[in-house]
């Protein structure tokens, strides 16, 4: 981004180059880079319609030639393969296609809203979402020239992704988004009315140390992490050559590991014990529900252990609350 | 914010986002977290490590491309050196120093993206805007999270 914002006043060969080789660097560690054409295309189009002479329209298609030449050779350096092997990077693709396709809500009905909201929060906090938020919606009054191509970047990842492993992709466009939160901020800081100002400041210092109190809590989860709680636990507990289900062999990784002495098998064929996690999907209402639901159907189970975090922090994979059930009377 | 030195306040940003980010660097690695038995990763983070593991040698043969792989080439690249260690340590500390390697890897990307915010947001508005929107990131959960793990994410931001 920076080095397209440098093409406004800085147009030799090797600028492009230098965007043709970030956005290759980018690409060729998540395809989802890519997006970024989207901010760039808007400068693009910007110095395009800018250019006075015919020389300085015909010097920016050149040089986003060169660019885009440069940041294909570049992808191919950082994977070769895909080069070699066209065939596995287009099944890869398809693969991963399908995957994000698979959990898209089909429909633009509310949970898809829903799911901005939730994902929103969940990856950087209810404080800051807000702030971000109105930063995009302000930016039409207040900076539209400045942040359009980040409004619109923002703007095409949230309507692409929806609710597709959007809290995971967004950690792409989260200077952005941290950037359309603190404009305005800095403005209202800046400005000459007293009571804008303590607004501003509040708004400042209260969501700095929301997000300080959720990363240390954070740290905190992953220091006494209750799956490897519960994985010492069964290494402990659970007698040699027992068997272990877990809700879905697929998920291993929300649950603890088992070591080689006990043999992990499905939910059907009648195991030792049954390990239920309270992470199961992307959504807590989906979450509470696959756990409710699955625990219902342990009815020749008793608890034997449970292993519950001492906060809640709806981020990908930290600390799920665990029960361990073993067969015999309730 | 604009009577404190920014030279300063660079410096406390980026120390915060290592303050927050590195306690989870060893999170699930038996050989450097003590209340580890077993390994955990993130299931994206094996993906990273056996590829880097499987460089220079199937850089043209390798057929799993879900991720490009650059992430995976940059860690194999920085441990290149550590290899010949492989034969002479247990099996699961030789992984374990992997990942934490790839992790410190995504550290070093989580406080670039916060520094090249902070340029990012001088370039677009002034220093002010530059040094608030990076103190948010520094303390944006899904970033902090993203740096303690040799995934992708977290270089996509960078």
């Amino acid at each position: 981004m920076l080095l397209a914002l440098r093409l406004e006043h800085q147009r030799g060969w090797l600028d492009f180059a230098a965007l043709g080789v970030a956005v290759g660097i980018l690409v060729g560690v998540k395809y989802s880079g890519v997006f970024v054409v989207v901010a760039i295309g808007v400068y693009i189009i910007r110095y395009f319609l800018k250019a006075e002479h015919a020389d300085e329209r015909n010097r920016l298609v050149g040089g986003i030639a060169l660019s885009v030449a440069v940041s294909l050779v570049v992808f191919a350096l950082t994977t070769p393969s895909a080069v070699v092997q066209p065939q596995a990077l287009i099944s890869s693709v398809q693969y991963e296609n399908y995957r994000v396709g698979e959990k898209l809500v089909p429909e633009w009905n509310s949970p898809v809203w829903q799911q901005w909201v939730t994902v929103s929060v969940a990856a950087m906090g209810l404080p800051l979402a807000l702030l971000g938020l109105t930063g995009l919606v302000l930016s039409a009054r207040y900076a539209r020239r400045t942040l359009l191509p980040y409004s619109l970047l923002v703007i095409v990842y949230y309507l692409y992704f929806r609710n597709a492993l959007l809290e995971r992709y967004l950690i792409m466009i989260l200077p952005v988004i941290c950037i359309l939160a603190t404009y305005w901020l800095v403005m209202m800081i800046g400005s000459s009315r007293k009571a804008a100002v303590y607004a501003g400041w509040g708004l400042l210092i209260f969501t700095l140390s929301y997000g300080m109190v959720q990363g240390i809590i954070l740290a905190q989860l992953l220091a006494r992490d209750t799956r490897s709680q519960a994985a010492a636990y069964i290494i402990r507990e659970v007698p040699s050559g027992s068997t272990i289900a877990f809700g879905d062999p697929l998920e291993l990784w929300r649950y603890p590991r088992i070591g080689p002495e006990h043999t992990l098998v499905q939910l059907q064929e009648n195991p030792d014990y049954v390990v239920l996690s309270s992470f199961h999907g992307w959504v807590n209402s989906d979450e509470t529900d696959y756990y409710l639901q699955s625990e219902d159907e342990l009815v020749e189970y008793r608890i034997a252990a449970e292993f519950q975090p001492a906060w809640k922090l709806t981020v990908e994979f930290v600390s799920p609350y665990l029960k361990i059930y073993q067969r015999g009377e309730k | 914010m604009e009577n404190i030195p920014s030279k300063y306040l660079w410096i406390l940003i980026l120390a915060l986002a290592a303050i927050l980010r590195l306690p989870g660097m060893v999170w699930g690695l038996p050989t450097f977290d003590q209340y580890a038995n077993l390994s955990y990763y993130h299931p994206d983070e094996e993906k990273i490590v056996w590829g880097a593991q499987g460089f220079p040698e199937e850089i043209f043969t390798r057929t799993d491309l879900r991720y490009p792989t650059a992430m995976h080439y940059t860690l194999g690249t920085v441990m290149l050196p550590f290899r010949p260690a492989k034969a002479e340590m247990p099996r699961m500390v030789y992984n374990d120093i992997y990942f934490l390697a790839g992790r410190l890897l995504s550290l070093v990307q989580g406080l670039a993206a916060c520094a090249l915010t902070i340029i990012l947001g001088k370039r677009l508005f002034n220093s002010q805007t530059g040094l608030a929107a990076a103190a948010y990131l520094v303390v944006t959960l899904y970033h902090v999270r993203g740096s303690m793990l040799a995934t992708t994410d977290v270089a996509t931001s960078f």
